[in-house]
């Protein structure tokens, strides 16, 4: 296929993924855009004191979780250490529970303590020290993921030559650091744009926290009564304003800073981690065990298991699923690892179609602007662009699979960007040129050095899908709706003790497929090393 | 063999292809009352319970291509929106598609001149819920407010069932709502969610929290030490249901059918056992109301849905000003 019709593909493909979003986001200059019946608008509040307020906390989240994230990266890539794996499975366990069920376990907790200390403590923690730390722990599993791609990138060979040639530890580490920025700004700008864009956690805390934020405005000119959409679309475009910033100056950061470097072609050798690399590294995990696990499922389930249940309802026992389960399920299981590899792979062919060229470079920087937004704004863009003709989708899990796609395409993009960048171009050329065909030099040349990464970004978008609910809410056809829509009806109604019971069997069946999945991605790798 | 299991899983979520009675809802699950509606009639019905913002947000996004029949709200402001916009069906009064029903005389006097709507339950839009142990406020809106140690709110921002409440204290409220709000601020908390709430009343962190009735009852029904009080004057707060008007008149039908079912008395019954309004007054004579439940109160406010609703916004951002911050 010639270069000219292939930079064609992508850029329908492009357009195609972005033009529900687009459309909204021209709203305000565009009203015709917009759904033929709205409520006439009000007059609007000044959005600026919110564009401040989220920026600092975001970035303040971002601050906190970087260097958190690059540490505990080099500790999980480059040491052999006896936690790795439980700390692991922890990071994943943070990764899979939904944020508002962070902030509701240690709320449940911190309501007991009415002394001096403690109230000031409270205070703390549910206000903007709190948001800020919690935003940093939701997000450390994928910066986290960001960054041992990183490490996992870099030859053993570079680290020696360093610990050769360059004799002051502090300038290695200035070394390392420059080497690595590429990959700490993408984790840096994963939990940025995330924060901004997290609605649970800014719901849940956003009344005590004292100032307004970009999300919940967006929120309340889409959900609130009289709907104003030109008022969400201004708060969504500085989102996206606010993320391209942040996006742009990581790109900036990659071209100033990149180093050849490779994807290592064989299992690189661990170093043995020293006494006081071990002390840290248990005193994090402890950390990260503490306040993002055992907290908040205590809280939760003390919550749980103290309701007082009457014979007057007609529900299931605490420990049975209630009606519908299985079905709610299998269909978040058919949406994670359906959506997570279409995503994955338009993240793939966008990455290698666009790296090719400028322009394919800029335009893969267009579908990013899926990922400033909060989900019911994708999924209302969905619902306005493809709810009518000539081009119906919804009411078919089309819309679901793709719009879900799109949803991780950013982070995917991000994540795998340095790591296929990094691959050396002449790796296949010897093959193709000995006519090798296409299938066989993916199967047999590029894919081996990528599987790892490539799973972790799978599993990491099979995750979100499948506990998904602004999309899920919107987009789901009916009977079909996923297990985050089942929860929420279930909390909603104050039915917690069978709200519980399904959140953990979910917890339980996501991890396993992840585990499932890595597993048999780390065998496979092994053999083939 | 990728492509194949995603086909397959694409196959396996494809939804159901024949006629089916589309409901969105607010209401929560019904499928006791849902089952015994298709058991009756032989009608399937497709019953879609999401949230109000999410639930707005895809009303407005279909617009002219509903996927939707019929759509069942607490509170009459959203309603009134959508009639606003033309995104409801209206019938004149001998229209024989629109059920009619032994309606009470508050029920009667809700009905919208152009008859987009019909209760379905009759709520409250305040109730006073006592934390365990505390004792349970007067019906005085200024007694309550000034007695009490540490009231406790819904956020309207986070919660759609907390405007309502709102609404009712800033318009009906004794001694002025916005005066009462602004005098317990230091006092006052606020919770993003019901479930906090609860937990808050049951460890005795607020003293009381004010909530529409049917959550109030339903958190009295979850814990038993909790109280109840009616306080007075209050304002009423139903349950409305209504049609779109791009259904088919086959479509229409089946709606009419449904709202009939939901009217009658073993409809009524069926509608006070799983969903959110099972602790509401019915609004037909021909039904048993909830024995828990006191008597409803006589004197009530009826609040223009269309003004309300659209103060809507001015209200809450008054409130996130000058009481939450």
């Amino acid at each position: 296929m010639s270069k000219a019709l292939k930079s064609t593909a992508a850029l329908l493909v492009v357009l195609l993924l972005t033009v529900p979003l687009a459309r909204f986001l021209l709203l305000p200059f565009f009203p015709a855009f917009g759904p033929a019946h709205s409520p006439p608008p009000g007059d609007p509040d000044p959005l600026a004191p919110a564009l401040v307020g989220s920026a600092l906390l975001a970035f303040g989240s971002a601050a906190l979780a970087t260097p958190l994230a690059l540490w505990l990266g080099l500790l999980l890539e480059q040491r052999q250490w006896r936690g790795n794996g439980m700390l692991t499975a922890l990071l994943w366990l943070i990764f899979l529970m939904p944020g508002y069920l962070v902030v509701s376990g240690w709320e449940v907790l911190l309501a007991q303590l009415t002394s001096g200390v403690g109230v000031a403590l409270r205070h703390a923690l549910l206000g903007w020290p709190g948001f800020v730390a919690l935003n940093a722990l939701k997000g450390l599993p994928p910066a986290i993921l960001a960054c041992r791609a990183g490490w996992a990138s870099l030859e053993p060979i570079l680290v020696d030559s360093a610990r050769l040639h360059v004799h002051r530890r502090a300038s290695r580490w200035l070394l390392n650091a420059r080497t690595m920025l590429p990959f700490a700004s993408v984790s840096f700008v994963i939990v940025f744009v995330e924060s901004m864009q997290d609605f649970g956690l800014a719901a849940t805390l956003g009344g005590q926290l004292g100032m307004p934020l970009l999300v919940a405005e967006v929120y309340r000119g889409i959900a609130a009564w009289p709907v104003s959409w030109p008022r969400a679309a201004r708060a969504a475009d500085l989102l996206v304003l606010l993320s391209a910033v942040a996006i742009l100056l990581r790109v900036w950061l990659g071209t100033e800073t990149r180093a050849p470097v490779l994807i290592r072609s064989s299992a690189q050798r661990r170093a043995r981690p020293s006494s006081r690399e071990r002390c840290f590294a248990a005193a994090a995990m402890a950390a990260v065990a503490l306040l993002g696990v055992i907290v908040p499922l205590t809280g939760f389930a003390a919550d749980v298991l103290t309701v007082q249940e009457t014979a007057n309802l007609q529900e299931t026992g605490v420990w049975q699923l209630p009606q519908g389960s299985w079905r709610a399920l299998c269909a978040s299981l058919l949406y994670g690892a359906s959506g997570a590899f279409l995503a994955l792979l338009l993240a793939c062919a966008l990455l290698a179609i666009g790296s090719r060229s400028r322009a394919g470079r800029i335009a893969m920087l267009v579908p990013m602007a899926n990922m400033a937004v909060p989900g019911v704004v994708l999924g209302a863009a969905w619902v306005i662009t493809f709810g009518a003709p000539p081009l119906v989708l919804t009411g078919t899990p089309f819309a679901m699979l793709l719009a879900s796609a799109v949803s991780q395409l950013p982070v995917l993009l991000l994540l795998l960007g340095n790591v296929l960048a990094s691959r050396h171009s002449a790796l296949g050329d010897a093959a193709r040129v000995n006519n090798v065909g296409l299938l066989d030099r993916l199967e047999l040349i590029h894919l081996p050095p990528l599987l790892r990464p490539l799973a972790w970004g799978w599993s990491l978008a099979f995750v979100r899908i499948f506990f998904d609910l602004p999309l899920a809410m919107l987009l789901a056809p009916a009977g079909g709706e996923p297990v985050g829509v089942l929860i929420l009806q279930l909390q909603h109604g104050l039915h917690f003790g069978p709200m519980a019971f399904l959140g953990l069997v979910s917890l339980a069946l996501c991890g396993s497929v992840v585990t499932l999945v890595c597993a048999s991605i780390r065998v496979l790798t092994r053999s083939m090393a | 063999m990728i492509l194949v299991a995603n086909a397959a899983a694409l196959a396996a979520l494809w939804p159901r292809g024949e006629d089916q009675l589309v409901i969105y809802s607010m209401m929560g699950p019904a499928r006791a009352l849902t089952a015994a509606f298709t058991a009756r009639t032989g009608i399937p019905v497709t019953y879609i319970n999401l949230e109000g913002g999410p639930m707005q947000a895809r009303l407005y996004a279909e617009g002219d291509h509903p996927r939707w029949t019929v759509a069942w709200f607490t509170g009459e402001a959203p309603m009134a929106a959508l009639d606003a916009t033309g995104l409801l069906a209206r019938h004149a009064p001998d229209d024989p598609e629109w059920p009619d029903a032994p309606f009470t005389d508050l029920a009667r006097s809700l009905l919208p001149a152009d008859r987009a709507w019909l209760p379905t339950r009759i709520g409250l839009g305040a109730a006073f819920v006592a934390a365990a142990g505390a004792p349970a406020p007067g019906r005085s809106w200024q007694d309550a407010f000034l007695q009490a140690r540490a009231p406790g709110l819904l956020s309207p921002v986070s919660s759609g069932g907390a405007y309502p409440v709102l609404a009712t204290i800033l318009a009906v409220a004794t001694g002025s709502g916005r005066s009462l709000l602004l005098g317990s601020r230091s006092r006052l908390r606020i919770f993003p969610s019901s479930s906090l709430l609860f937990e808050a009343l049951r460890s005795g962190d607020v003293s009381f929290a004010i909530l529409p009735s049917e959550t109030a009852f339903n958190l009295r029904r979850r814990d038993r030490r909790l109280s109840v009080t009616l306080p007075v004057p209050n304002t009423v707060l139903p349950d409305v249901i209504g049609v779109s008007p791009h259904a088919s008149p086959t479509d229409r039908k089946l709606a009419a059918q449904f709202i009939r079912f939901v009217l009658s008395a073993p409809g009524q019954a069926l509608l006070g056992r799983d969903t959110a309004a099972a602790l509401g007054w019915p609004p037909v004579t021909n039904a048993v109301p909830n024995p828990t439940l006191p008597t409803l109160p006589v004197d009530l406010v009826h609040l223009p849905a269309g003004l309300w609703g659209a103060r809507q916004d001015e209200e809450i951002g008054w409130f996130e000003r000058e009481v939450v911050r």
